[in-house]
């Protein structure tokens, strides 16, 4: 073996162990501290040790993915007792007022001018169940979407723990403390949905090998008016067309990238708004439009945006806000199923819900902008 | 599929679990993805496009983060404890002490994490998303020959610390 990796004590140093046990060095080197390491006590228990490292340390990081769930401010007409995650409920106690004022204040101080867009969202679908995200992040894999066949059993229940206690309803609800603060409302989860992990992740395996064009159909299911929605309807049956997003046009205008949020908050048939925020976090103009379907269950659009020169001076005031309103709202990857695909001008468009990434797919069809 | 559509597909869930686990909070990392593939929007064309993805991601945090990072860790870090606490004090059956252990862990590994180096930690948490020498030591300009040494210090003192905190925790608990 070259006498490079060796220490002056004659053994393999422990950087050069990890990048051997990482797969990282080339084969003879590999090779040759293969032949030391089985040859020699010390690098062999060494070799040892830094594999229990590597182990540990991707065990504790993968507990990182474990962040509290969504909490999002919908209409007070609801009576019912809304669930809110277990994991985030001292904070909307402890800063539901502040963060109300965050939120709404943000919303004001952004009004942005509303007209109606004709133009389809732009279209290239990828849909992430965030059970994936989470379980494909143990190991070295590369790919982020790996499916369920990969998933082992231990990481999958794991998963299936995780989201059903994050979502666990709590029965009786303290009143939050303001009056005007509408109540918060989350996903709650049903069992089926969090059992089927194996199976979102499969849609979501194949929803991204499927061209948009064969997910046209959904449009043709029956159309039901909008309930409850002021405005923004369109055509309800014209299919979603392909994606227009040539990274020159774009460059030439950057006032398109705008486009997408110079509307009226979008549609959804069989659906009623609940409430649409605005805000700006740090880089980006978020737009969160909660919709409850017929079925009771709730789902949020999210639309982000890169802010403008202009827009970015202004935040910059509410910077102190930030933090607590964010903490409040954190999003999670034990929240339910959702999908996320690349709008107009690289905007990141999210729908999440309590729902199978199928029926999510189906609805992002029924969204209008 | 054009480039920006695959660029996407192939990095965008990767790149907001490697920020999410930076940064301890889902929407600042959702964010900071999104600039970074808004900017690769205009690049004309990319060489190494996994490590110039999360270079941009990296440089992005530290724009951004040089105001509020300091408040928004000390919060996530109040948060998760106050997440412990909550368990604890809403919860006794069986079925909640796992959800406490949970949120006790997620604590700790957090904590533990932030005790890191910032280019340890990079460089661990770019490892974890399965990229490989090469590309850690572009995006942390590194010369290849030490991400070896970088990984397994960070490695070993994450380790280290995680487990004296849970010594800590533990010793706590019997007192307290």
């Amino acid at each position: 073996m070259a006498d490079d990796e060796l220490t002056r004590s004659g053994h393999v140093d422990e950087g050069t162990l990890h990048a051997w046990l990482d797969g990282a060095l080339p084969t003879d080197e590999s090779r040759a501290i293969e032949t030391h390491v089985g040859a020699c006590d010390v690098c062999s228990a060494a070799a040892a040790e830094a594999r229990g490292l590597i182990a540990a340390s991707s065990r504790i990081l993968s507990a990182l993915d474990d962040v509290p769930g969504d909490v999002i401010p919908a209409a007070p007409k609801e009576s019912r007792a809304n669930p809110i995650p277990v994991r985030s409920r001292s904070f909307v106690l402890r800063y539901g007022p502040i963060a109300a004022v965050g939120v709404f204040a943000f919303g004001a101080a952004l009004v942005v001018s509303s007209r109606h867009g004709n133009e389809p969202l732009a279209s290239t679908l990828q849909s992430a169940s965030t059970e994936s995200l989470a379980v494909a992040s143990t190991g070295n894999t590369a790919a982020a979407a790996k499916t369920a066949s990969q998933i082992p059993p231990d990481r999958a229940t794991n998963e299936e723990r995780a989201a059903t206690s994050s979502h666990k309803a709590s029965p009786a609800l303290p009143a939050l403390p303001a009056p005007a603060l509408p109540a918060p409302v989350t996903s709650p989860t049903p069992k089926t949905s969090t059992m089927a992990d194996a199976s979102l992740s499969r849609d979501m395996a194949q929803a991204m090998a499927e061209p948009l064009g064969s997910r046209a159909k959904v449009a043709n299911e029956p159309v039901l008016p909008p309930r409850g929605v002021s405005a923004g309807t369109r055509r309800l049956d014209a299919p979603l067309s392909t994606i227009v997003l040539a990274p020159n046009a774009i460059a030439a205008d950057a006032s398109k990238r705008l486009a997408y949020v110079d509307r009226l908050p979008p549609t959804m048939t069989g659906a009623t708004v609940l409430s649409t925020t605005q805000s700006i976090e740090n880089v980006s103009h978020v737009r969160r439009t909660v919709f409850q379907l017929d079925s009771g269950v709730t789902v949020t659009l999210t639309e982000r945006r890169s802010l403008t020169p202009e827009e970015a001076a202004t935040a910059k005031h509410d910077t102190a806000m930030q933090p607590v309103g964010r903490l409040l709202r954190g999003s999670s990857f034990t929240e339910p199923s959702s999908i996320v695909w690349l709008g107009r001008g690289g905007a990141i468009l999210t729908l999440s819900g309590a729902l199978p990434v199928k029926e999510l797919q189906a609805l992002r069809e029924r969204v209008v902008e | 599929m054009t480039d920006v559509d695959r660029l996407f597909h192939s990095y965008h869930a990767t790149l907001v679990r490697y920020l999410t686990r930076r940064l301890g909070d889902r929407d600042w990392a959702e964010e900071v993805a999104q600039e970074t593939f808004v900017r690769a929007l205009r690049q004309e064309t990319l060489t190494n496009e996994r490590a110039w993805l999360f270079t941009v991601a990296n440089n992005l945090v530290r724009d951004d983060a040089r105001r509020a990072e300091r408040q928004r860790r000390q919060l996530i870090l109040l948060r998760d404890e106050q997440i412990v606490e909550e368990e604890l004090a809403n919860h006794s059956s069986n079925d909640e002490v796992s959800n406490v252990e949970r949120a006790r862990e997620t604590a700790l590994a957090r904590k533990a994490v932030e005790s890191l180096a910032e280019r340890d930690r990079m460089a661990l948490l770019l490892r974890e998303e399965g990229l490989d020498y090469g590309e850690i030591a572009v995006a942390l300009e590194l010369s290849i020959g030490s991400v070896g040494t970088t990984l397994s210090r960070a490695r070993r003192r994450l380790v280290e610390s995680y487990e004296a905190m849970q010594r800590t925790e533990a010793v706590r608990r019997t007192n307290g």
